[in-house]
């Protein structure tokens, strides 16, 4: 061994003999950002530490769940509840080997958490990221994902991107400098969204029922009831009606129709025939949450509704539960037969059983006979089973009890791991399913891999994209070891000549059936950026819409923020601004401008041919919007709700951005206008969504197509270097 | 409250919907044999033993010192008598409280070991064992033939190699699309592990191999060094063994990678690079599920990995 070659820890000889002593000393004093300490985190950061990286920040806003603990190998169970970064920095540090000896004077090392959103500008921004030599990514949702990736471009950092789901994976690194492909140049896959009428009235997929389930368990529990898209109340029936009138007193073709109104009373609008006059089931689901005191709960509140064996108000609760469950599975689906709803539909709906429903009164909780007590709480209990009718209502009816006997507090938003909102959701959504005969009934096992979203998660595959993100990293390290050697010489100095990554790093796919070659994992040539990007090639987004019926409000947050991403954004018409947020920025000076009609916006207005320009400083994000007037959208049949006619609220609600092909293809079911990129599976922007849509993402549906792909070795072009990777090119994202 | 919380079922939710419940059954179930915890076969084991199976590690007394990834457990324990399976046994109860007292230490050499010890078990994942041992392995596995997993798994620099012998009787489905599975299907051609490591080298080519794969050859050649008690100066020793085995000294060489003998040499040293060993240990993870469950097809069966551009392949190596 020659003796210029400093002494390293046992750990570290193997990087050492494979990549080289200075690449050593270079990994030992580079700095890196991992955002995300989840499933993926987990893993990178055993393994950054294990090859002896020492400066690592670490940024996720989560907290540690039970479910995490079989995969996110650094916690557990006594670390249930505290924040990931935290606890996963800590056992890292642990892990890091111990300095050179020629170099015990400096710094030891450093693996800091910060428990936050990385979508934070304040903290999280571009000076902020500028530190880094290379940024790691470890993420579950599309919109962190973009920030990043912004985040990254505009700091001109290297960003090592990866995501799984199930067995599928992939590991990518974006560059603004070595002209790659950015997070946002490709399309996400579309994800499947709902037509509210098929929600609310046309049920014909177990994921319908689902979905109506926690809307009406918002319905019933939420903190908000307006939340709900089943609520209804005299005003938004008023409004509605008046928008119902107006529409039919316009133009032939033109819909005219108020639309500033709340999300609920569009959504209530959306039901034709139903308009004007009140679901049988609103007053008194209104009166059973007034009852169970959802409406009066405050923090801290140690009071119950129902103290026990206080057996006259047990009966009270009982009897309005039952009250509530007869209008909502007997009464409002006789009143719609009777409405011919279902007149040309496949199956007429069957409302509940009376006996079954009866169950509801004489449902007791706690000890008991097996046949009183709900499902969940009888001996043989499985989370597997399936219920049937009578089991849902006595379900519901226990889901009623345990509320009111719970301290008078309020409740806490859906989540598939709670244990009450998940039994009610999967009892209500069965009886729904029953009611209009759609297979199979769910058990509640599977209705919350339905309900929650959950896209499955294993070790193997976080460990496998962990590892290939770090190989990724020694070669980004000696590009710009390498890069920053020849333009100075001396090795430490700013780099200057800039470093192609393309020629060493790889889109690495990670794949469960083996290509025809052979291939788990398929490296393949980093793309180029896609020239129509908005986001890295500063393209021009063409935006379709109807601009006398969209407001500056929709589209502020339905296409600028939630399509494209803006966080802070600033809206110029005609060279005006419109439109202002931010830090030290008065919201209220544009305000007035919200409620206007596009065409109404001042500088002459936006309509048919003109441009819209918005910037966003916090993301060093800059575009400009071509827009088109569209009123009629040819619109087809919804083929998830049979002959339903898709109705004129939601075309009015249509938009399209980059407008290539003719909309006419697009059904309102997969909605392909408005939910390409849709942030579906980031949990935060679901809940923050439009309520007049809801989107649920399909299991496996990712994982499914590409294992398909991967799977369908015949008809796969010959395997070149690439390995049919176009045909491939798609990312899938994982809750992790 | 009823039984409505089973915290076990919790813990595992995810993958549980990924592979089924039944499956899940099987593995936690399934008793996997460790031979020498180095970073490979430490990733395997972190992968699917912890809250998921049964375990029980050896240790050969040969290679003490051949684990460096879990070396730093061993050094911290005060010990240069420990061993890296008894430094890693703490952690891997702390890792799952259900395998306490559910898995034990071999330290007899392999050698002494009889037949029944190595059938006892559903798998046996083993790392810087010699030809001679995994021949003599493969021979009593294939004594019971029951469908016996046994993987012979090193990394070294960059790169990283599997063999898999998944049993002469091991049947699987194949996946086809969400929920389906095909009828049973034999693996096929089936070479025992005592096959392949007689398999001569210099024929082991294939259809998209027009040379012997530099990864098996690099695979092979250091099973050979590390198996040697006194080390021999390698770049001779490397020499040798390829004119012995007929294979050129391009042999060794890729098109992206220079990799000169004398780095080898510092290779065969230090291999393991921890993100190298990650990657196997994942994949490799995924085959011990698929033996043990029976679903997906397997990799048949020598799995070449290399770091430097990320690529993983199975290779496939027959008789002549």
């Amino acid at each position: 061994m020659s003796t210029d070659t400093p002494p390293c820890p046992p750990l570290l000889r193997g990087i050492r003999s494979a990549l080289g002593p200075t690449l050593l000393t270079q990994i030992l004093q580079s700095k890196i950002l991992l955002v995300g300490s989840g499933g993926i985190g987990c893993e990178l950061l055993k393994n950054l530490a294990l090859s002896g990286f020492r400066n690592v920040d670490v940024i996720d806003l989560d907290t540690i769940d039970v479910s995490n603990l079989n995969r996110q190998f650094l916690f557990r169970s006594q670390h249930v509840g505290m924040p990931k970064c935290v606890v996963a920095s800590e056992a890292a540090l642990k892990m890091v080997p111990p300095p050179l000896p020629s170099q015990e004077d400096t710094m030891g090392a450093k693996y800091t958490p910060y428990h936050g959103n990385v979508c934070d500008n304040s903290k999280f921004n571009v000076p902020y990221v500028q530190k880094f030599d290379l940024v790691l990514n470890a993420l579950d949702n599309i919109a962190a994902r973009r920030r990043v990736n912004r985040l990254c471009l505009a700091a001109n950092v290297p960003l090592v991107e990866a995501g799984t789901s199930g067995y599928l994976g992939q590991v990518t690194v974006i560059d603004k400098s070595s002209n790659t492909e950015c997070y946002e140049c490709q399309p996400k896959p579309t994800q499947k969204v709902y037509p509210i009428c098929t929600i609310r009235s046309t049920p014909s997929q177990p994921v319908h029922c689902i979905v109506w389930a926690k809307e009406m368990y918002k319905l019933c529990f939420g903190p908000n009831v307006g939340d709900s898209m089943l609520f209804e109340d005299e005003e938004s029936l008023k409004a509605e009606k008046a928008a119902e009138e107006e529409r039919e007193e316009g133009d032939e073709g033109d819909n005219g129709q108020e639309s500033n109104g709340t999300a609920a009373a569009a959504a209530a609008a959306t039901d034709g025939q139903e308009s004007g006059e009140k679901s049988t089931y609103m007053d008194l689901i209104v009166g059973l949450r007034s009852l169970l005191g959802v409406d009066n709960a405050n923090e801290g509140d140690e009071k119950k509704v129902l103290e026990s064996g206080d057996d006259a108000k047990r009966k009270e609760v009982l009897s309005k539960a039952h009250e509530s469950l007869t209008a909502l599975f007997v009464t409002e689906i006789e009143k719609q037969i009777g409405m011919d709803r279902y007149k040309t539909a496949e199956k007429v709906p069957v409302p509940v059983s009376l006996d079954d429903l009866a169950k509801c009164t004489t449902t007791i909780t706690g000890e008991g006979e097996d046949h009183l007590l709900p499902p969940t709480e009888r001996k043989d209990y499985a989370p597997t089973q399936i219920w049937s009718p009578s089991d849902c209502i006595q379900e519901l009816a226990s889901c009623f009890l345990d509320v009111a006997t719970s301290t008078n507090q309020p409740l806490p938003e859906f989540d598939k791991d709670d244990d009450m909102a998940m039994r009610f959701v999967t009892a209500a959504s069965n009886l729904r399913s029953y009611v209009f005969q759609i297979d199979p009934i769910q058990s509640l096992y599977s209705a919350k891999g339905i309900a929650g979203n959950i896209i499955p998660a294993i070790a193997t595959t976080n460990a496998i994209v962990a590892g290939l993100q770090v190989l990724q990293c020694f070669h980004i390290l000696k590009a710009q070891l390498s890069a920053s050697s020849k333009s100075d010489g001396n090795g430490d100095g700013a780099v200057v000549e800039t470093s192609n990554l393309k020629k060493t790093c790889r889109y690495t796919y990670c794949l469960r059936d083996k290509t025809r070659k052979g291939y788990y994992l398929q490296p393949t040539t980093l793309p180029d950026p896609n020239p129509n990007c908005f986001v890295c090639r500063n393209a021009i987004i063409s935006l379709t819409l109807n601009t006398q019926e969209w407001t500056l409000d929709m589209l502020l947050a339905r296409v600028i923020k939630k399509e494209l991403g803006f966080q802070e954004p600033t809206i110029l018409v005609g060279g005006d601004i419109v439109y202002e947020e931010g830090e030290d920025i008065d919201p209220s000076e544009y305000a007035i401008n919200l409620p206007k009609k596009l065409v109404n916006l001042p500088s002459g207005g936006v309509a048919h041919g003109s441009v819209i320009r918005i910037e966003d400083y916090s993301q060093d994000l800059e575009v400009d919007v071509n827009v088109s007037h569209k009123d009629v959208w040819m619109m087809k049949a919804d083929d998830d709700s049979g002959k339903e006619k898709v109705d004129d609220r939601e075309e009015i609600d249509k938009f399209e951005i980059g407008g290539k092909k003719p909309v006419a293809a697009a059904t309102a079911a997969d909605s392909s206008d408005g939910a390409k990129d849709n942030a579906a599976q980031d949990p935060a922007a679901e809940e923050d969504g439009d309520d007049d849509i809801e989107i649920i993402v399909d299991d496996d549906t990712p994982a499914k197509d590409t294992a398909a792909a991967s799977s369908n070795g015949k008809k796969r072009k010959p395997d070149t270097e690439e390995d049919g990777n176009k045909a491939k090119r798609q990312r899938w994202t994982q809750k992790t | 409250m009823g039984p409505r919380a089973d915290k076990h079922d919790d813990v595992y939710d995810r993958q549980i919907r990924l592979w089924g419940a039944d499956a899940q059954k099987k593995m936690s179930n399934a008793r996997v044999l460790y031979i020498n915890l180095t970073g490979v076969t430490c990733e395997i084991m972190k992968n699917l033993c912890w809250r998921v199976l049964r375990c029980c590690f050896a240790r050969d007394a040969v290679l003490f010192f051949s684990c460096g990834r879990y070396g730093k457990a061993a050094s911290e324990n005060g010990s240069s008598q420990c061993t890296v399976a008894k430094s890693v046994q703490p952690k891997v109860e702390e890792l799952n409280p259900l395998l306490a007292g559910r898995n034990s230490i071999e330290e007899r050499p392999i050698a002494e070991l009889s037949d029944d010890f190595f059938t006892q078990f559903d798998a046996i994942v083993a790392s810087r064992l010699t030809v001679e041992e995994a021949k003599r392995i493969s021979t009593s596995l294939q004594k019971v033939d029951e469908g016996k997993l046994f993987i012979v798994t090193d990394t070294f620099g960059f790169d990283g190699c599997a063999h898999l012998d998944f049993g002469a009787s091991h049947k699987y489905r194949r996946e086809l699309g969400k929920d389906k599975l095909s009828d049973m299907m034999p693996v096929e051609p089936y070479l025992s592990m005592a096959d392949m490591m007689s398999v001569p080298l210099e024929s082991a080519t294939g259809r998209w191999d027009k040379s012997v794969p530099r990864i098996l050859v690099l695979h092979r050649l250091l099973m050979d060094y590390w198996s040697l008690v006194d080390k021999p100066e390698f770049v001779k020793f490397a020499q040798d063994w390829l004119a012995i085995n007929k294979l050129s000294s391009s042999a060794l060489s890729s098109d992206v990678q220079d990799c000169s003998l004398e780095t080898l040499g510092e290779i065969a040293q230090h291999p393991e690079v921890s993100p190298v060993c990650a990657v196997l240990g994942g994949i490799l993870g995924n085959e011990v599920i698929k033996s043990l469950t029976g679903k997906g097809e397997p990799a048949n069966n020598v799995m070449m990995f290399s770091g430097f551009d990320g690529g993983c392949r199975s290779f496939l190596l027959k008789k002549n």
